[in-house]
């Protein structure tokens, strides 16, 4: 994802992504990412869970008018409810 | 910002050992460059043409599978219109457990969410076209110089301003 995300970002549109990998996103540097502690096939959330679901894609968004500078990693402030499997 | 900074402790270290990794296994070829390009958004973003990007492994249900045996992975793109009703999206991928996703799709590719922040005025409009890719791709030299340019001609023509991007 990294890597089509900066190719994109290259080509003149702004971007943000949505991370569960968080050591491969700093290691690769993108030009902005949130981070949330969610399962690799839960990135935006739970099924049917349109409050986190919407609320990450909106934090997405004010990243891409907030960040500063490239290589911009955050930390996304949410939890995962249901137990989490192990990686 | 709004956002705290991760910790960005060992970065420099991450990065070179990142590329070191990424070189022996291409081969010596690094696709990852030292320079992050950075595009400020021109609009705000109540006027912005929002449109996504995902290595999910979402495709149209009609659409073509991504290919799972190929050992080089799949470095095709599918195209999905923004009006696609969520369940006609599904999921191709054999390395990341989608069960939730195919009950909601929105939890790889949340086109549907993407859809009411439109309705509500918060983004100025949904792209008619959004990108999603395979998730598995082992080398993804050939994804970057062959298909990536044609989602950049894609996304030009439909004028988009901002592209989110989710993983798989």
């Amino acid at each position: 994802m990294g890597l089509f995300q900066n190719a994109i970002e290259a080509a003149g549109f702004a971007t943000a992504s949505v991370s569960v990998q968080p050591m491969i996103t700093l290691g690769l540097g993108v030009p902005r990412a949130g981070y949330v502690r969610f399962p690799i096939g839960n990135p935006m959330g739970e099924p049917g869970d349109v409050a986190m679901q919407t609320a990450i894609l909106t934090d997405l968004l004010r990243l891409v008018w907030q960040a500063p500078s490239p290589r911009t990693v955050v930390k996304f402030p949410y939890r995962w409810r249901r137990r989490l499997p192990r990686r | 910002m709004d956002f705290p900074l991760l910790n960005l402790a060992n970065v420099e270290e991450l990065h070179r050992e990142w590329q070191g990794r990424v070189a022996e296994a291409h081969h010596g070829v690094v696709y990852y460059p030292d320079e992050v390009a950075f595009t400020r958004p021109e609009k705000p973003m109540n006027e912005a043409v929002v449109a996504l990007g995902s290595t999910s492994g979402a495709h149209l249900a009609n659409q073509t599978p991504y290919d799972m045996q190929d050992h080089a992975g799949d470095l095709t793109v599918r195209f999905i219109p923004g009006d696609t009703p969520m369940d006609d999206i599904v999921f191709t991928h054999d390395h990341t457990d989608h069960a939730d996703a195919d009950k909601d799709p929105n939890c790889l590719f949340p086109l549907g969410r993407l859809r009411d922040l439109a309705d509500q005025g918060v983004i100025g409009a949904v792209s008619p076209i959004h990108a999603s890719a395979s998730g598995f791709m082992p080398d993804p030299g050939p994804f970057l110089r062959d298909t990536v340019p044609e989602v950049i001609d894609r996304f030009r023509a439909a004028e988009v301003d901002v592209v989110l991007f989710t993983p798989g």
